[in-house]
């Protein structure tokens, strides 16, 4: 789950309340809450583990150039592309970790994107902010997740909450999934990080959580 | 006397024929009430599976808690009609059987094909009025008994 409080305490809350819900790890925007805050949210909750994500907005490739240079490997990368041509380029690019498609983007994925991402080992996300309070958020997430299927381009969803109360339970990610007709692989692989779970490792042990 | 008696003879198969047909017609009546019977009422195994229940233990945490309890069933209602339109809400035929306002945990019932529709109509809406809200569903039972012990459990995962 990735999150974007703007305050020690929101982070703690939120914290407190995802182990609870049983999440091990989440994310948090280093945008809206800087590194040295990922230590004291980790004290909130002992066994939930912080990881620091960068979020990469982009209307050109060459925009998503600059924001990458001087990141290092210390946090996980997520763009998020305003044209087809920068969701093509942050697809091919394996130093983006997720590529989230925006409701606008969604008609964008197809088997050529698909592709991209095989090559770059990068997950397709999307944010279920879109969805809430939103029908046709809804809607365009349930296009998504039928070309996902279709396309089989593995899907990651986040809440990317600010507090408390935009936060999704693994029960209701699960059962808005199997709503919109996903199989029990996709539904299970959604709410876990298998394969950057080794950037994970190295990104938590630097920080010292 | 001769008269009389030919007069009987010959009435006298008329009336068994009359008596025979009668008869054939009662069966026929009686097997077509047994086989409309059978086709227009379900079995009682029919009757218990469609009745299928689900317990939805919940958690509802609230920006400014509200203490009345019909108050937050309106809110789960009107989510619902919102969320599921009329025909839906009516078919899944949601009931909340408790709710506890210093606990924010609460019991909802509903039809056992609509469990997935609830929970993701009802995690669709956060707001109550002017106040935040969040829906986390904890645990779905068959049985009131067992939805009972998830009340007062402190864990909310699955």
């Amino acid at each position: 789950m990735l999150v974007a409080p703007s305050s020690e305490i929101g982070l703690k809350t939120i914290a407190s309340i995802a182990r609870r819900m049983g999440y091990r790890a989440i994310g948090v925007d280093v945008d809206l809450c800087p590194p040295s805050l990922l230590k004291e949210g980790s004290k909130s909750a002992p066994r939930l583990v912080l990881f620091p994500a960068k979020r990469i907005r982009a209307s050109s490739p060459a925009e998503a150039k600059a924001a990458l240079r001087g990141l290092g490997r210390q946090v996980i990368v997520i763009g998020i592309p305003e044209n087809r041509e920068t969701f093509r380029f942050m697809s091919r690019d394996s130093r983006f970790d997720f590529v989230e498609a925006s409701p606008e983007l969604v008609s964008e994925v197809d088997s050529g994107e698909a592709g991209l991402l095989t090559l770059s080992g990068a997950y397709l996300s999307f944010s279920l902010k879109n969805v809430v309070g939103s029908y046709r958020g809804l809607h365009t997430f349930g296009e998504l997740v039928a070309r996902c299927r279709r396309l089989s381009i593995p899907l990651r969803l986040y809440s990317t909450a600010g507090n408390e109360f935009e936060m999704w339970h693994p029960r209701q990610v699960y059962f808005l999934l199997k709503l919109f007709g996903a199989g029990k692989e996709v539904l299970l692989e959604s709410l876990s990080l298998p394969a950057i779970s080794e950037k994970l490792r190295r990104v938590s042990v630097q920080l010292d959580l | 006397m001769t008269y009389e008696l030919v007069l009987v003879l010959l009435l006298l198969p008329a009336l068994s024929w009359l008596v025979w047909h009668v008869r054939r017609l009662e069966k026929a009546l009686n097997s077509l009430r047994k086989t409309s019977l059978t086709v227009a009422g379900p079995t009682a195994t029919e009757a218990r599976k469609k009745r299928g229940k689900r317990y939805l233990v919940f958690l509802l945490l609230q920006e400014k808690p509200e203490r009345r309890v019909e108050v937050v069933g309106g809110w789960i209602t009107d989510a619902l009609k919102r969320g599921l339109g009329e025909l839906e809400f009516s078919l899944c035929r949601p009931h909340l059987i408790y709710f506890s306002p210093r606990r924010g945990r609460g019991v909802l019932r509903v039809n056992k094909e609509c469990v997935a529709k609830v929970i993701t109509c009802l995690s669709l809406e956060r707001r109550m009025g002017n106040s935040k809200v969040l829906f986390v569903p904890i645990r779905t039972t068959g049985t009131l008994k067992r939805a009972r012990k998830y009340l007062f459990d402190r864990q909310v995962s699955s």
